[in-house]
């Protein structure tokens, strides 16, 4: 049996307004070398200032990843000569990083730690063409915070659901859009295979863009340091890209022959001190984190695990069910519209992600109360919530007083009866074992409401009547 | 040979036996320091103990014109770096 | 002894004209440059024009600051915008950096008049300017003698009197080494008294931007000028505000002046005859002399070659040609590029330096030196610490040596380096010094006296500086350069 052992090295870029020595503004997507200044681009001269929020970021990730915080901590020069690395030293973090000794526990209690978390700069942006090379330098000193797992992932799965989780705490947080598409988030994997207890040779499969590709480029690495083992063979140490198309990963030119980084304390820059009152403020700005709220949503929301996985993914969607839920009793109603009507008036992930509703989630809310009430119908909420959707009007203005006297429960039950009454062989068939045949029921109750009767309770009613 | 070797990261060693040599020197007079005494306990000087960072607030940043204006090749506002020449 | 409050009170009384002023030290530099190369590019326009607004100033009775239409010069590894700092070396040719330097625009903005760049070893390594690649600077006090490095040619300048102040670095000596052997005044400012923000790096930790000029009283007003907390440089100092000029003439009767021996004991005999003799002078003002012994000093002075070349090796990595300087015309790839155009356009002295740099950083060599150097820089900061509790300030001689002839050193190794000896610990422990002409050896050549204070204290050794300056009396080249003698 060959076993799989894992560790991710992913890198988070910081969603602060400016980069991490210098004030450029930290955005995206601008034309190129419009947002560098002495500092970033490395002029002769020019000196790093650390920004005090890359640093309250940092610590919060690594509180939201149960990481300690070291309270002292420095910034080293790591040395290598690279186009798109202005200064031919980054400024990271060796020996003292921000945080360390932390974790990230899956749905089976598993916990794959999270060995420390540095800050540091990203370096500029290179567009390679045949005859040359194109560099922006934009994104250097972006700030990145580097997240170094244990090597305890043990399978593929393992390894999609920590990604998975890991990206969706940093969302939580704030601190981050982990957009691997965008590249706000990017996974090194370290992967490698082994029949006995001590560990294969790895190798590092880089510049994953996406959870599905981790997962891919995870089963064909590993089936192909299987193969190799299986026929006596040896793994090579290397570094390997992953394409898409292909479905496999191929060896990528190292960057620099001899890695000797030679790091050193950086001397432009002081020691980063963080006070215990420092780290509490930080802590208290850290919202409810995704297991905890998952947790509360299927314990006081009542809402199926299943669902509440889905409410939860969206940090946006959670806060506007929450919101819209509060203090009523059906918020199993109110999600279920959302993940129903809502989700498929979005249709895709970054509709979703985005959540920018016409409606706000009072008057999701009051739709809910007034199928609550017996007021409206479910049915007819919902193309009701279709229209405020589109419309961005609240319920009352689309609905008119016709619409809403709705159906209260006296001329249900007498609905229902005559029902009943009009149709002994409907009756009979349902009282002899023809379970479908309530339906015509509601279908005769509904025709005569003109469908202003709740199709649920006049079935319910029937039943009980019946 | 090691040293020369190793500044290859950076540098083309052309004079290799002057650099050698000139090397040599440098560090024959460094060795000083490795045998240099140090007390077991040297008392420790207190670091900086205030943090100089800065508030998270945009500055414009320079135009790319200037940023490119000491740049021997550059097209459409990236630096250029032709692969051969 | 002010030049700089003698020119101030001319230009406000109209006996000259800032224009008037600013010509006259442009057709001296014409005049002299060319046998001194302390100059390597005049900027005749900008100070002409800077002159005219100072006086158009005058003219409708503004005030203006002290150094207003005073003609300056900056060494040319401090950044000045749109106009080129090469650090006198091949690979920047032609860079125009598009911001000041921090210490430039604070003069700036008071009005200084910049003469021009004066010639510097490259990169600021070495201590002769004979590798910079403009030539050397020559000593005023005699032309077959150095000037002194690195900021030999700014020292020469303020020497010959052709700038009446100059803006240079110090990392090991820099400043205080030129001021030396060329006789004049030469501070090097606490570590984070004064901004680096534009100061091209040579050593992190160990660079100071500092003040040359032909006495202490103008010393102390360019430096109560530049100095001061700068938010573009984290290793700046919050809380210091510089008031050295309103100390000068205060009373150092008391004053505890500690002589390390070991300094005293490795100078050359005219050096060591000229500084004993400068000592007694504080003694006879009432200061209480002491001599003691400090062996660390010793170790000091390879722990800092050790440091300076392991940070220089780092600063200067950033130098490919890719976003400024010179790029190598034919190549095969992209890291040969790189390689070549390091290897042709850096001198010898800057590759034997970063090559060291980067041997010292390197994996299995870091702990035995550059660590090590590091602890000892650190034990030799607390025995700092100590010294200053017992003493006011230490007095030694700025340099083992007087000026150097020409080409000496490069048939010298060992020499080379012990030039240095005196003041790199001041940079190593960040301390604030300030060499003074103390007398003249057998060849007539000036010798430097140094005062070494402790972390912040420009105001206490420019005030013990400036009564042994007044005790001593006149030092100057009188028949040189522009003079106004009253």
């Amino acid at each position: 049996m060959y076993k799989l052992t894992s560790g991710f090295e992913t890198h988070v870029e910081l969603k602060t307004n400016t980069k991490i020595f210098c004030s450029c503004s930290n955005g995206f997507g601008s034309a190129p070398n419009t947002k560098c200044c002495p500092v970033c681009i490395g002029l002769p001269g020019a000196l790093p200032r650390l920004n005090k929020q890359v640093v309250e970021f940092a610590v919060k990730a690594g509180l939201a990843l149960n990481c300690k915080i070291n309270n002292l901590s420095y910034m080293d020069r790591k040395n290598y000569s690279y186009p798109d690395l202005p200064k031919a030293y980054q400024i990271s973090q060796f020996d003292v990083p921000l945080c360390y000794d932390g974790f990230v526990e899956l749905s089976d209690g598993k916990k794959i730690g999270i060995t420390r978390i540095h800050i540091e700069e990203d370096a500029g942006k290179l567009i390679h063409n045949d005859e040359d090379i194109l560099i922006d330098y934009n994104r250097a000193g972006v700030p990145l915070i580097e997240i170094v797992s244990e090597p305890n992932i043990e399978s593929v799965e393992e390894a999609k659901e920590f990604a998975e989780k890991l990206q969706l705490i940093m969302r939580y947080t704030g601190v981050s859009d982990c957009k691997m598409q965008e590249g706000s988030m990017r996974c090194d994997v370290n992967i490698s295979v082994s029949e006995s207890e001590s560990l294969g040779t790895r190798t590092e499969i880089k510049n994953m863009n996406s959870i599905a590709n981790i997962r891919k480029a995870m089963e064909y690495e590993v089936k192909r340091q299987t193969e190799i083992l299986k026929s006596g063979g040896k793994v090579i140490q290397e570094t390997l890209g992953f394409d898409e198309k292909s479905g496999t990963t191929y060896s990528m030119r190292t960057k620099e022959d001899a890695n000797d980084y030679r790091f050193f304390r950086e001397p432009d820059l002081l020691p980063i001190h963080i006070s215990h009152e420092d780290i509490e403020k930080i802590r208290r700005t850290i919202p409810e984190l995704p297991h905890k709220k998952l947790k509360r949503y299927v314990a006081d929301f009542g809402i199926d695990k299943k669902d509440a996985e889905l409410l939860v993914k969206y940090p946006r969607v959670a806060s506007f069910f929450e919101e819209a839920a509060y203090g009523i009793k059906s918020s199993k109603k109110v999600a279920n519209f959302i993940l129903g009507v809502i989700f498929a008036f979005l249709k895709s992930e970054t509709l979703k992600e985005e959540f920018d509703l016409k409606i706000s989630p009072e008057s999701l809310r009051e739709l809910v109360l007034l199928t609550d009430s017996g007021k409206l119908n479910v049915s007819k909420a919902k193309l009701t919530l279709e229209q405020m959707l589109l419309s961005g009007k609240r319920a009352e203005e689309l609905l008119n007083d016709d619409d809403l006297r709705g159906f209260d429960d006296d001329s249900l039950l007498s609905l229902c009866q005559k029902a009943i009454e009009v149709n002994p062989k409907t009756v009979a068939d349902y009282k002899g074992g023809k379970d479908k045949a309530i339906m015509a029921l509601v279908g005769f109750v509904m025709r005569e409401s003109k469908g202003r009767a709740d199709a649920g309770k006049a079935k319910e009613k029937l039943i009980e009547i019946i | 040979m090691k040293i020369a070797n190793l500044a290859k990261l950076e540098i083309k060693e052309e004079e290799v036996p002057f650099y050698i040599s000139e090397m040599q020197a440098m560090i024959d007079f460094a060795e000083a320091v490795c045998t240099a005494q140090t007390a077991e306990s040297a008392d420790k000087v207190k670091a900086l103990d205030f943090n100089d960072m800065r508030e998270d607030e945009v500055i414009t940043s320079f135009d790319s014109d200037e940023i490119l204006v000491n740049a021997k090749d550059y097209e459409d506002g990236f630096f250029k770096l032709r692969r051969r020449a | 002894m002010s030049e700089i409050l003698k020119l101030h009170n001319m230009l406000c009384s109209k006996e000259i004209s800032a224009k008037e002023l600013t010509q006259k030290y442009l057709s001296a530099i014409k005049s002299l440059n060319p046998d001194l190369n302390a100059y390597i590019k005049i900027s005749e326009d900008e100070a002409l024009i800077s002159a005219d607004i100072i006086d158009r100033k005058i003219a409708g009775s503004e005030d203006i600051d002290l150094l207003s239409g005073i003609p300056m010069t900056l060494k040319d590894n401090i950044s000045t915008k749109g106009n080129d700092t090469t650090c006198c070396s091949k690979i920047l040719e032609g860079y125009k950096p598009i911001y000041d330097a921090t210490a430039w625009q604070r003069l700036k903005s008071k009005g200084a008049v910049h003469l021009g760049k004066t010639n510097m070893d490259e990169f600021a390594m070495g201590c002769t300017t004979e590798t910079s690649v403009y030539g050397s600077s020559k000593n005023p006090y005699n032309k077959n003698f150095v000037a002194g490095g690195s900021s030999g040619g700014t020292a020469s300048a303020v020497s010959a009197n052709l700038a009446v102040y100059g803006i240079g670095s110090d990392t090991g000596g820099s400043v205080r080494q030129p001021a030396s052997f060329c006789g004049c005044v030469g501070l090097k400012p606490t570590y984070g008294a004064v901004s680096r923000y534009g100061l091209i790096a040579y050593a992190s930790s160990l660079d100071t931007v500092g003040v040359l000029a032909g006495n202490v009283a103008d010393t102390a007003v360019v430096f109560d000028r530049i100095a001061g907390f700068d938010p573009m440089d984290s290793t700046s100092r919050p809380d210091f505000s510089p008031c050295a000029f309103d100390f000068l003439d205060k009373d150092i009767k008391g004053r505890k002046i500690g002589v390390p021996q070991e300094l005293i004991d490795r100078a050359d005999e005219d050096v060591k005859y000229q500084v004993l003799k400068a000592i007694k002078i504080f003694e006879d003002m009432g200061c209480v002399v002491e001599f003691f012994s400090m062996p660390s000093l010793i170790t000091a002075l390879p722990a800092y070659y050790i440091i300076a070349c392991a940070e220089a090796s780092s600063n200067l990595g950033r130098y490919d040609g890719v976003r400024y300087g010179l790029k190598a015309e034919c190549f095969e790839s992209i890291h040969q590029m790189i390689c070549k155009t390091r290897s042709e356009n850096f001198g010898d002295e800057v590759k034997k330096r970063i090559m060291l740099g980067t041997f010292v950083l390197s994996e299995g060599y870091y702990d035995k030196y550059y660590a090590k150097a590091q602890h000892l820089r650190q034990e030799l900061k607390a025995q700092f610490k100590k010294v200053f509790e017992r003493y006011d300030a230490l007095v030694t001689p700025t340099s083992p040596k007087t000026a150097f002839r020409l080409c000496e050193v490069e048939e010298n190794k060992e020499g080379s380096f012990n030039a240095d000896l005196c003041t790199v610990s001041a940079n190593l422990g960040g301390l604030p010094a300030v060499s003074l002409p103390c007398g003249k050896d057998s060849r007539g050549l000036p010798v430097g006296l140094q005062i070494i204070g402790d972390k912040f204290m420009e105001n206490r050794i420019l005030n013990l500086a400036k009564k042994f300056e007044e005790s001593r009396g006149e030092f100057g080249l009188k028949d040189m350069g522009v003079r106004f003698d009253v």
